[in-house]
């Protein structure tokens, strides 16, 4: 049995002295979600994180967890847990003290408690290392140990502020996988901050965009990438990011393409020139530098296709039910 | 609303945490007010008064016993011998701290057993750096019962030319430990790149040191100088058993002089001088912060 | 490094190693030479050797107390220092309160105002309080330190926020996470200022010289060394008092050279 765990944000808004770190956030994670906080560095993401975890005070707004209003509670009274991005062990003490460490503080009876440490401990195969010092660890296993000093005060939300930007490439798939599997059996909610869009994209119920402080889109992976709501999320989401150009049939407004969507054509309406090419193994990125845009287009060509030479002159056509208009001014999406 | 604290949400919080905070700065507090800022003020207001040889029947006069003392022999005899003692004790302890960390600053096998003989005096307090004195060159048992060549031929704590040289040669020996230790810390501190750069330009081992390592441990001879200056201006046990302020007073220091009027007829006396003791104190670690100041622009 | 470079240069470390030690040399000789032929022939060796010099210090300077004093008054003034200055480098370092910039300068200010200054006042606050010869009296003026303030607070501000934050999420007070989280993560600079504390006790001369009036039965081991000294040509007992006064804070070095020379060299280089 446990208490609803939504989290609601209410027009929140973060100012230190004259910054804006976050600036009207209206967001509601439904409960039991994965939902990932998305964004370059500096864009708010880990200030709402902190604001949800209590460690930062939120200066107008109100932000609920479940239907209780949290604005002055103090953070061990908020029924969260944290993994942070250097997992902020506790040097001095074993991985058992550190597993065992914020029950330590909740009237949980000695029985109860070993029992959720070896529950923790199994869960992420910690079972071996219990004695060790977090020193004597790798870095997969220290994430683990955060994990599980996560998962045994069975809190109602789980957040995570970039868990896994401190393991090598192979170790980050891997543990991708165990979060979502993680996930699915604790049935918590989840609050992920990351500026890693294939993580976001891999892992979300939900993702919320967000820069400058601000929320721009809200929606699941294949939302914000097959309709972003606005030209800064068009450019964030998607590696090559999408291609933009002044429409020269309207001088209000921007088209965007995305590489995957452009193919060569002699009768294409985007003529260029061919500036460079890029052969992946199981794709070629073509670079095109285009009349009138204002950075080269990327083309994303299938590997079986023989790239044309650089300076050759080249036509790309666009799928026109995937062509992506916005507000020259505003950058919303029309 | 703005700048709201972090640590707490409420206010109420607010109040608590200042006072747990007032609550682990009073035990310190207590006993700095009690034994260091009590006792300057009473220093101030007692320099104002003077007394009969009984010291009762206080009088004020003002500013005039600070004039009188600052400006008259004991204070200007103290400072002097209390100037002589840093000129010998700190030069010293900078050539030589620097000359055995430089020694000791290589990798060798063994090295660690030099560095451990070169920190040794750091076991001594300065009574017992003052008792190994007494066997060096104190003029009853000494090893060595001469004077200093050129002083004539008494013994140097015999000389009142040369008794505060030799007093001050115990605080040589004694932070000998300490120096070295410093020096050393600062000259690993300089990275390897750096003296291989050095090298590779085709700098010898001299230029080297004066061109390089000299300037890159400069911030932490400054640092030295300063400690051994205050170590100077306040050693009492050497002058105290090597020569009890002798010959002809010519060892007794500003310390020494104040510890000498402990009776009540000269407490105004030992108060304007022990300001003035404070003021030297000030002027040195002023002038310390003032030379950081410059490096930290200097440096960034 | 050549052969010959290297031979060079121990010859040089063994020269340097020489004078240093001599002192210490000529000490120990003196306390076995017996007093009245101890400059008949050599000085650099021991004559007429006699070990009664030792047992004679320890008994004219009654020793055995002095040294139970010492250790009384040093073990005193180094828990105080230890205990005031981490609750007070925790405030420093975690808190937030009015006036905590000028509190900070209020304790670095105590640095100006060493004893040797502030001596003759606290002599009469010791009389007003009775606490000539007396282990208060030795030990309550030291019992703060603003060095062990200031170097443990920089330990304290060196513990990663993440971890002050992680604590917090779990709920501990301050001196719950003052005990179980700031102090042993800064056990390293908490024991260098700890030993310095030590060594800078047992080491004092000025302060217990003047407070103990009752030298027969308050002497700490400096001050009986200082006893002893008074005759000095029976040269063996003075010296070998002295060194029997070194023992203690050469056995302190021993065991704890590194945590001394952190201490030591903690305001000379950063980091």
């Amino acid at each position: 049995m446990r208490s609803v765990a939504s989290v609601t944000f209410t027009g929140v808004t973060k100012r230190y002295g004259d910054v804006t770190a976050v600036d009207d956030l209206d967001l509601d994670v439904a409960d039991g979600e994965f939902m990932v906080l998305l964004g370059p560095s500096g864009c708010g993401k880990s200030t709402a994180l902190r604001m949800i975890a209590g460690l930062e005070s939120i200066t107008e707004g109100s932000l609920r967890i479940g239907d209780r209003v949290v604005n002055g509670v103090i953070p061990a009274k908020r029924d969260v847990s944290l993994v942070f991005q250097s997992y902020a062990l506790y040097p001095h003490m074993s991985v058992a003290k550190n597993i065992e460490s914020p029950l330590l503080n909740r009237k949980v009876a000695t029985a109860e408690r070993k029992t959720r440490l070896a529950e923790a401990a199994r869960m992420l195969g910690l079972e071996p290392y219990l004695d060790r010092k977090p020193g004597e660890l790798s870095g997969g296993q220290r994430q683990r140990v955060a994990l599980a000093r996560a998962v045994v005060s069975r809190p109602a939300v789980f957040l995570m502020d970039e868990p896994l930007s401190n393991l090598d490439a192979k170790l980050r798939t891997q543990t991708r996988a165990e979060l979502v599997d993680l996930h699915r059996r604790l049935g918590t909610t989840f609050v992920y901050v990351t500026h890693d869009q294939v993580e976001a994209m891999t892992m979300a119920d939900r993702i919320a965009v967000m820069s400058d402080g601000r929320l721009r889109q809200v929606g699941t992976s294949r939302e914000v990438y097959d309709t972003p709501a606005d030209l800064f999320v068009a450019g964030f989401i998607g590696t090559p990011p999408m291609n933009v150009a002044p429409d020269p049939a309207d001088a209000g407004a921007i088209v965007g393409v995305r590489p995957e969507h452009l193919s060569i054509s002699d009768a294409g309406e985007y003529a260029g020139r061919v500036h460079q090419t890029e052969w992946l193994g199981h794709e070629a990125i073509l670079r095109v530098t285009i009349e009138g845009a204002p950075t080269d287009w990327m083309v994303r060509l299938p590997s079986g296709f023989e790239p044309p030479a650089p300076g050759a002159p080249i036509r790309l056509a666009a799928d026109p039910a995937r062509v992506h208009r916005f507000d020259a001014t505003t950058g919303l999406r029309t | 609303m703005i700048a709201r604290q972090e640590a707490t949400v409420s206010d109420s919080g607010r109040l608590r945490e200042a006072l747990t905070a007032l609550a682990f700065i009073a035990p310190s507090l207590v006993v700095f007010w009690a034994f260091s800022f009590y006792p300057f003020q009473q220093l101030i207001l007692r320099g104002l008064y003077r007394n009969n040889a009984s010291g009762t029947n206080l009088r004020w006069v003002g500013w005039e016993q600070y004039g009188d003392v600052l400006a008259g022999n004991e204070f200007r005899d103290g400072l002097w011998h209390s100037m002589q003692f840093v000129l010998f004790t700190v030069p010293a302890g900078l050539v030589l701290g620097t000359v055995l960390a430089v020694a000791a600053n290589r990798r060798l096998r063994g090295i660690k057993v030099f560095q451990t003989i070169f920190s040794s005096t750091i076991a001594t307090s300065t009574a017992v750096a003052s008792v190994v004195f007494l066997v060096l060159i104190n003029q009853q048992i000494g090893v060595y019962q001469g004077g200093v060549p050129g002083f004539g031929s008494q013994a140097i704590l015999e000389n009142p030319s040369t008794a505060m040289f030799g007093v001050s040669l115990s605080a040589i020996w004694q932070n000998l430990g300490l120096s070295f230790v410093i020096v050393l810390a600062g000259l690993q501190a300089i990275p390897q790149e750096v003296e291989e750069a050095a090298t590779l330009d085709g700098y010898g081992p001299v230029r080297r040191f004066f061109r390089i390592t000299l300037p890159m441990i400069s911030p932490v001879l400054l640092f030295l100088v300063v400690v051994l200056v205050i170590f100077a201006l306040q050693a009492f046990a050497p002058i105290e058993l090597l020569t009890s302020g002798g010959p002809a007073r010519s060892t007794e220091t500003l310390v020494y002089k104040i510890f000498e009027r402990q009776t009540p007829d000269l407490l105004g006396e030992g108060a304007v001088l022990s300001v003035g003791l404070f003021g030297v104190t000030f002027l040195v670690t002023l002038g310390q912060f003032l030379l950081l100041e410059r490096r930290v622009h200097y440096g960034s | 490094m050549s052969r010959g470079r290297a031979l060079a240069w121990y010859l040089l470390l063994t020269t340097l190693s020489v004078l240093v030690l001599a002192p210490i040399y000529f000490l120990l000789v003196r306390a076995i030479s017996d007093p009245t032929k101890a400059f008949t022939s050599s000085v650099l060796t021991p004559q007429g050797v006699r070990f009664d010099g030792f047992s004679q210090a320890w008994e004219r300077g009654n020793l055995g107390g002095a040294l139970v004093r010492s250790l009384v008054v040093t073990v005193g003034i180094t828990t105080l220092q230890v205990t005031t200055s981490v609750l007070a480098a925790y405030a420093f370092a975690f808190l937030r309160f009015p006036f905590k910039r000028v509190l900070f300068a209020v304790f670095m200010a105590t640095l100006l105002l060493p004893l040797e200054v502030t001596l003759l006042p606290n002599l009469h606050t010791m009389r007003d309080l009775g606490w000539f010869d007396s282990y208060q009296g030795l030990i309550m003026p030291f019992a703060a330190a603003a060095f062990g303030t200031f170097l443990i607070r920089q330990g304290f501000l060196g513990i990663p926020s993440e971890i002050r934050d992680a604590a917090r999420l779990e709920g501990w007070s301050h001196l719950q996470f003052l005990v179980r989280f700031a102090v042993p993560l800064t056990r390293p600079v908490i024991a260098s200022f700890s030993v310095i504390s030590f060594m800078g006790a047992f080491n004092q001369y000025l302060w217990p010289r003047a407070i103990i009036t009752d030298a027969e039965s308050w002497a700490t081991v400096q001050i009986a060394l200082r006893g002893l000294t008074s005759r000095i040509e029976q040269s063996n007992v003075p010296v070998a008092g002295a060194v029997i006064a070194a023992v203690p804070i050469v056995i302190v070095l021993i065991l704890f050279q590194r945590q001394i020379v952190r201490g030591l060299t903690a305001g000379a280089v950063k980091g």
